[in-house]
């Protein structure tokens, strides 16, 4: 028996040193980035390119391979082994005698990269096995990444702004997004999660970590508002009332330089109560 | 109720309870008297888990260690095998209870995504349940009938070569279904046909025993093993499916495949090989832990020699099994990536970077912690001081890899940490540690410096080498044979890469540049074997061993560790040969060097016996900490393998829309990981005091 409670002893220390060490490391809890179509009326080809850029380097997971570390994709955003930036390839791609695929100009080229990456597979970046005939990339439309039309389109806008050329991609017409089921993810625990399910941090410098700058001027920064508006938020709202108003009607007040029609109005029937008042509550400083 | 009355009580209730989920309402999550959802599933799958393992890996160790004790007459290995076997009667009972708890907790708590699973793998699950019939009939007759088979008597010389007959069969089918002949389903892939062909040739072997009542005896021990991997697989099936489905419409998610095609989804194999050899560590670390607490328990000195010896025994099986355990992780690794880039490069790159962390920190000190052990276990040999210089050596070895191994290539940053950075998400320096090759080249280093633990280990009471010329014929047949052996593996796949067109791999012709390099490294390395065997047969294995050795050094740590990454950037595609490349030059010099030795030191002079039972307590402290380390590596790699999926129940198929979609931090991971643990051994230790009332009653 001595030895059995010796021997337990040492297990649960063991163990215990295990546990304790994990719970020193930094903690990652990860929501699922389960985000619905941004609303696109009025948004600036810059904001949408800036979108995009997001959504290709966040959920899209398109620089996971697109990149030069691996190579397990062609490079897109800048002239390579593979070829001139990928806008350019494009125009280039359809031209080619090769191409059997049913784009008929560049941005479509891409579009369809994205939507059927089967429909041309550049040599040498095939499925092994498959003789070059299927693509190892997933269709973006299915599975785990599930872009919508209004997230194709920013991407698309996000490789035309980075070729420094004009953005001619525009957020589809809302029937477009009307056929994407709304997902309730369920309750989140924390307000890093919530950010995250919503959105916020695609628009909005992330008041947690205070990164995600390249997306910061498609909507107004969210870190240090208790000092902003330490003489009152505008309405004449203290700063909570202020911020629940900006959430669930955003069209109300909008922030001097920023455009209309760009945050979702729909907030009011998608998000609960309690998280609501979690993001109260963390941006207006009362946490 | 016994083992095969509860086998039917599930198998029944798994019939009536499926056809009655079918109704369910899409989306449809139930809850249990408040608790997670989840966790509930979690806490059960995984301490199902854990005694799946247990009644897995138990009969592999019991099975090793029977054949060796009958083959090397050592009845010491034949009481240690039947010693294990007894522990299996009530394991199964806590297995089977488990896995009914787990059927109904994931029937109630999750209806839709059962009803889903049901419908793709009703005959496999019927299967499963069916196929315990065979391992309770295999397992009970293994034990009961141990003393009853146990004559060496030879059976009349008809029964040999009948055994030889059926054996033949079962491997001509292996080579036929392994060449293609036999069943051209596109789901029959190469790996598949090798995995089906290796157990038919495991079966077909096993009737060679039936020459006398022993054998027939290790014969059922071989079944019940191959009765266990079969419904390992059948699980198995369904957790890679859930990872890698086909057979759907992606429109959809509708499961219009076949049952076959499920089956025989692209993650089935890689995870099987992963467990299979798990299963086989674990098996041992578990023998081991047993043998330190009788060691620590001990009354007298002959106990604490008996236990002494089982834990070496079981150690040596527990290494055994984790050496190629590193490989077939990159394999399965590999396969999730080729599969879903996504869920792969979240693996080490994004929301499981730092649990991966965690895992390297585990595995690290399982091989150091056995290395350890053994390092100790010299104290008890006399001559083993001379070797003590080397150990510092070894040591520093491995925690190089180990610090090298837990090198992360990237993981999720906060703005301001990428501006430290320099706007990268890449440390500018560290980002090379993190990525394969260096990771191989490590991992390599670490099992090299494991491998000579061991000789030294096995050397540490021999003064003096042996003549191999004056050995005789057996001496040079054995290591003609063992070169023969490693010359096959290792040239066989230089001459794959040396016909390989780079088209295969879609890669263009140029690339040919980078596949040479490592297919002339492989001849040199079969040069290198011959010259080794050379050196040995004229009396100068020691030169000829540490030649090998050096020369396996550089050839499968510091050369790939460089080329590996010119590859990485140039010809990505065929990084994965050179991990195999690796591999095969690894197993071939290890299996060329041991046997070597083996004739080495044959007949060396003794600089005194082991001293078994005069070893230091704290060993056998080592020996606890590797079980403890084994079931906690496994829980956490369990719970990447799963959590990989995020907020899918099916991969791409059924997202998880419970609120406990989430992928939970490092921490709520280590807390379940750790109570589950803490529960496991628990009630395993609840076996071993029942087995041993057993005894004594």
């Amino acid at each position: 028996m001595k030895t059995l409670a010796q021997v337990m002893l040492f297990n649960i220390s063991i163990i215990f040193a295990f546990t304790w060490f994990s719970g020193s490391i930094p903690q990652i809890r990860s929501a699922p980035q389960n985000f619905r179509p941004i609303s696109g009326k009025g948004i600036s080809p810059e904001s949408y390119a800036a979108i995009g850029g997001s959504i290709y380097n966040g959920k899209g997971t398109c620089n996971l391979c697109h990149d030069r570390v691996g190579h397990r994709a062609p490079i897109l955003l800048s002239s390579s082994e593979d070829g001139p930036h990928i806008v350019l390839r494009a125009v280039d791609r359809v031209a080619e005698s090769g191409y059997k695929g049913s784009a008929k100009n560049g941005v479509e080229y891409l579009r369809e990269s994205m939507t059927d990456p089967s429909a041309y597979v550049v040599k040498g970046f095939g499925k092994v096995g498959s003789d070059e005939a299927k693509s190892p990339m997933p269709s973006v439309v299915y599975g785990p990444m599930n872009l919508s039309p209004f997230e194709i389109e920013a991407i698309i806008a996000f490789l035309q702004n980075s070729a420094g050329m004009t953005v001619t991609a525009k957020p589809p017409e809302r029937k477009d997004e009307t056929a994407v089921k709304p997902v309730d993810t369920g309750v989140v625990a924390d307000i890093d999660s919530i950010f995250r399910k919503y959105g916020c941090t695609l628009c909005h410098t992330d008041p947690v970590t205070e990164g995600n700058e390249d997306v910061a001027d498609t909507g107004p920064s969210l870190t240090a508002l208790p000092e902003k508006y330490i003489n009152g938020a505008p309405g004449g709202l203290s700063l909570q009332e202020y911020i629940r108003q900006s959430v669930i009607a955003p069209e109300t007040y909008i922030v001097k330089g920023y455009e209309k029609g760009v945050m979702p109005d729909d907030f009011a029937d998608r998000m609960r109560v309690s998280e609501l008042e979690m993001i109260v509550n963390k941006l207006g400083g009362t946490q | 109720m016994n083992r095969t009355g509860q086998i039917l009580a599930t198998a029944i209730f798994l019939s009536t309870i499926t056809a009655g989920v079918a109704f369910s309402a899409d989306g449809d999550y139930q809850t249990y008297m408040g608790f997670s959802s989840r966790n509930i599933i979690w806490f059960v799958a995984q301490t199902h888990l854990y005694f799946g393992a247990f009644v897995l890996g138990v009969p592999i160790f019991a099975v090793i260690m029977e054949y060796a004790g009958y083959r090397r007459g050592v009845l010491q290995l034949d009481d240690l095998a039947y010693e294990f076997t007894g522990l299996l009667s009530v394991a199964f009972a806590f297995t089977s209870a488990l896995g009914g708890l787990f059927l109904f907790a994931l029937v109630y708590l999750y209806p839709t995504f059962f009803s889903y699973m049901q419908g793709a793998f009703t005959e496999t699950m019927l299967l499963y349940a069916l196929l315990f019939f065979g391992e309770t009939f295999t397992l009970y007759i293994y034990y009961y009938g141990w003393r009853r088979f146990s004559s060496t008597t030879k059976w009349p010389t008809w029964s040999k070569y009948s055994g030889y007959a059926i054996g033949g069969v079962f491997a001509v089918t292996a080579l036929l279904f392994f060449l293609g002949v036999i069943g051209d389903q596109p789901y029959l892939t190469g790996e598949v046909r090798a995995f089906v062909a290796a157990l038919l040739l495991l079966a077909g072997g096993s009737f060679l025993l039936l020459t006398n009542n022993k054998g027939m005896h290790i014969w059922f021990g071989v079944w019940l093993n191959i009765f266990g991997t079969l419904i390992m697989m059948v699980a198995n099936s369904w957790a890679s499916y859930m990872m890698s489905p086909t057979g759907f419409n992606p429109d959809t998610g509708v499961f219009t495949g076949s049952v076959m095609e499920a089956f025989f989804n692209p993650l089935l194999v890689p995870l099987g090989v992963h467990r299979i050899l798990g299963n086989i560590a674990f098996g041992g670390f578990l023998a081991g832990a047993y043998a330190a607490v009788r060691f620590i328990g001990a009354e007298t000195d002959k106990e604490r020699a008996h236990y002494d010896w089982m834990g070496y025994t079981a150690n040596l099986v527990g290494v055994a099994g984790l050496i190629p355990l590193p490989f077939a992780g990159y394999y399965l690794g590999r396969e999730v990536y080729s599969h879903s880039a996504v869920m792969g490069a979240n693996m080490m790159g994004g929301d499981f970077s730092f649990t991966f962390i965690l895992q390297a920190l585990l595995v690290g000190s399982i091989f150091l912690i056995a290395c350890y052990y053994l390092w100790t276990g010299m104290t008890r040999i006399p001559g083993a001081e001379r070797y003590r210089g080397w150990v510092k050596y070894l040591n520093s070895f491995i925690l190089i890899g180990f610090a090298i191994w837990v090198t992360p290539h990237n993981m999720p940053l906060g703005g301001a940490e990428v501006s430290a950075m320099g706007g990268s998400q890449y440390h500018p320096t560290l980002k090379y540690l993190g990525l394969m090759p260096a990771k191989n080249a490590v991992v390599n280093l670490i099992i090299i410096s494991t491998f000579i633990s061991f000789l030294l280990y096995r050397r540490a009471n021999m003064k003096g080498v042996s003549s191999i010329v004056k050995q005789g014929a057996t001496a040079r047949f054995g290591i003609l044979l063992a070169t023969l052996f490693s010359f096959l593996i290792v040239g066989q796949y230089a001459i794959y890469l040396l016909a390989l067109d780079p088209q295969e791999l879609n890669l263009t012709s140029g690339k040919v540049t980078y596949i040479l390099p490592v297919a002339w490294l492989l001849l040199a390395t079969c040069v290198m074997f011959a010259v080794t065997a050379y050196l040995s047969l004229i009396d100068k294995g020691n030169l000829g061993q540490y030649l090998l050795m050096g020369w396996i050094i550089i050839s499968v740590v510091v050369f790939p560790g460089y080329f590996g990454f010119i590859v990485m950037e140039k010809a990505n595609p065929f990084l994965r040969n050179i991990a195999v490349a690796q591999f095969l030059q690894l197993i071939g010099a290890i299996i060329l060097v041991s046997v070597i030795d083996l004739f080495l030191y044959a007949k060396s002079e003794s600089t005194g016996s082991i001293r078994w039972g005069r070893i230091p307590l704290r060993s056998q402290y080592a020996l606890l900490t590797l079980c403890i380390l084994v079931t906690l590596t496994m829980g956490l790699m369990g719970y990447v393998r799963s959590g990989l999926r995020t907020d899918w129940h099916i991969y791409g198929v059924m997202r998880d829309i419970s609120v406990d979609s989430a992928t939970p931090t490092n921490f709520d991971m280590t807390l379940m990981v750790s109570v589950t643990t803490l529960v496991f051994l628990f009630a395993i230790a609840i076996i071993f005091w029942l087995s041993s009332i057993a005894k004594k009653g």
